[in-house]
């Protein structure tokens, strides 16, 4: 008896149905299959819709976790560190007035190596978490990922007092990136623009960010998308451009300064360039830009349309149809 | 194993082991007494209030953190003088534990001759603060060796009392008061009345 439900894609209609099928006696008495399809593509959308917010969440966490994790790296190092550092001092101490066997300095050495080599487990861990979250890219629009980067700094924007104006160039070709990574380093400049004019107590008509994503060539690079974050605070002082992207340097009080590392390691990790610079009327500053180019891939596109390439393309699935009444 | 006397004792609250192995490695290789404590609660069940001793703690641990413990110690009203070890990030927080009156703080991994400066900092103010409470309480053995009548005299006589007038104050003959007098120079092992003062307004400033 054919009763179990089958969803159907009906092509002319680009609908989605479930599709049961009963047997009956007709009225001449013939057997006869009554199909009864439900339109069930509302639903099927709505949950592909979910199942998207899920997998961007979860997406989203690992990236705050990655920030978390080299922070929680830090202080896990330094525990081994701290180790190894006073078992030396105590070695040297007893060693240089002669007041130590032979077998507790091994013993002691032992302990030093143990360390070590706790260390290199932390580092190990580290590394492996890093490999899992290597960017997954796809095809994306310029203007999505900055939409929802906006959208994300919404709050603290507006909990700084502070207002944006975003200029999105028209026509620009697709990037092939990790979205979400893209997303997370322009919500991690606009954040850090807003903190630094609401910090420096600038005047309402200053408090302004300008986001700009335009369309640059440059012999070097190549086609790009380059965006920007510019700020009309009191910009960097020239030590602290020289050390932006170290890690764990920060010039906030509570700063654990992973932020701009990470950034540049994802917008370098799609082959793209990041940089700082203050912005001058003559001698005075007037504002700081930070601005990333991230290279339009049209490789990516032509791979696919080689002769050899379209030969290997799978086949175009064929929507099921069942016999109509 | 070596026969100088130690120093003094240095109580390690920390709860990663290596951490407090190799510091109590370090430390008592520059002869100082040294326990160690995995956790906040274990050391407060267990350290002794009147050693001279000073204590090294990590700020943030698992269960009772630093600061807590920090807490405790002062609702004890414990002199016991501490320095925290704090990693990246902590500043913040040492600061808290100095304006609650903490000697000092020092960042992992430490600096030996900052870390060995600090625990003779904190020993010389335990040992000053047990030198003096040991005086306190020899001078208050001293006093409750008097009478009623004798703690009434020795009242006066620090107020600035002459003979005459305690005589009065306690309905007394002034001979009397003569001979409570010497009674209390004896017994408080005063040979001047400056030594007198010392004792009977040293014991004042505890009440």
């Amino acid at each position: 008896m054919g009763a179990d439900p089958r969803e159907v894609f009906v092509e002319s209609l680009q609908k989605w149905f479930d599709v049961r099928a009963r047997y009956l006696q007709w009225t001449d008495g013939r057997l006869a299959q009554m199909l009864i399809a439900t339109d069930i593509t509302a639903r099927l959308r709505a949950e592909e819709q979910a199942a998207m917010q899920a997998e961007k969440a979860q997406v989203t966490s690992r990236l705050v976790t990655m920030g978390e994790m080299a922070s929680s790296v830090a202080h896990e190092l330094n525990q081994p560190l701290t180790a190894i550092v006073n078992y030396c001092n105590g070695m040297v101490s007893r060693v240089t007035t002669d007041s130590i066997a032979r077998d507790d300095l091994v013993a002691a050495l032992k302990k030093t190596s143990r360390q070590a080599e706790r260390a290199g487990q932390i580092i190990h861990r580290i590394r492996s978490f890093v490999r899992r979250s290597e960017p997954q890219r796809q095809a994306a629009e310029a203007r999505q990922i900055v939409d929802d980067a906006v959208d994300l700094a919404g709050i603290e924007l507006r909990r700084r007092n502070v207002s944006i104006h975003t200029y999105v160039a028209q026509r620009l070709p697709l990037l092939m990136v990790d979205p979400i990574l893209i997303e997370q380093v322009i919500l991690n400049l606009l954040k850090n623009a807003a903190e630094a004019i609401d910090t420096a107590g600038l005047p309402a008509s200053r408090r302004h960010i300008e986001l700009r994503v335009v369309p640059r060539h440059t012999p070097e690079d190549g086609g790009t998308i380059e965006f920007s974050v510019t700020d009309m605070g009191p910009g960097l002082k020239e030590e602290v451009i020289a050390r932006l992207y170290e890690a764990f340097f920060s010039t906030k009080a509570e700063g654990l300064g992973i932020g701009l590392s990470l950034c540049r390691t994802i917008v370098e990790s799609h082959r793209g360039r990041m940089r700082a610079q203050n912005l001058y009327n003559g001698e005075v500053v007037v504002g700081c830009r930070f601005s990333f180019s991230l290279p339009v891939e049209l490789r990516e596109r032509s791979e696919v349309t080689t002769p050899g390439a379209l030969a290997e393309l799978p086949a175009a699935t064929t929507p099921e149809t069942g016999p109509m009444p | 194993m070596s026969l100088i006397p130690k120093k003094g004792t240095v109580y390690v609250v920390d709860d990663d082991e290596a951490v407090r192995d190799s510091l109590q490695w370090l430390l008592e290789g520059k002869d100082y007494r040294v326990k160690c404590f995995d956790s906040s609660e274990s050391f407060l069940s267990r350290f002794d209030p009147r050693e001279v001793a000073c204590l090294i703690a990590d700020i943030r641990m698992e269960g009772m953190s630093g600061l807590e413990l920090q807490d405790r110690l002062l609702e004890r009203k414990s002199p016991l003088p501490v320095v925290f070890i704090t990693g990246h990030g902590d500043v913040p927080m040492a600061v808290t534990t100095m304006k609650k009156g903490a000697m000092d703080f020092i960042e992992k991994p430490f600096k030996e001759e900052e870390l060995l400066g600090l625990v003779e900092r904190m020993l010389e103010q335990a040992r000053t603060a047990f030198s003096q409470h040991q005086e306190q309480a020899s001078r208050d053995a001293l006093l409750s060796r008097l009478t009623t009548r004798e703690a009434q005299v020795l009242e006066r006589i620090v107020a600035g009392r002459l003979n005459k007038q305690i005589a009065d104050d306690l309905g007394i003959s002034i001979k009397t008061v003569e001979a409570h007098r010497a009674n209390i120079m004896e017994k408080l092992n005063a040979n001047t009345v400056a030594d007198l003062l010392k004792i009977a307004l040293g014991a004042q400033k505890q009440a």
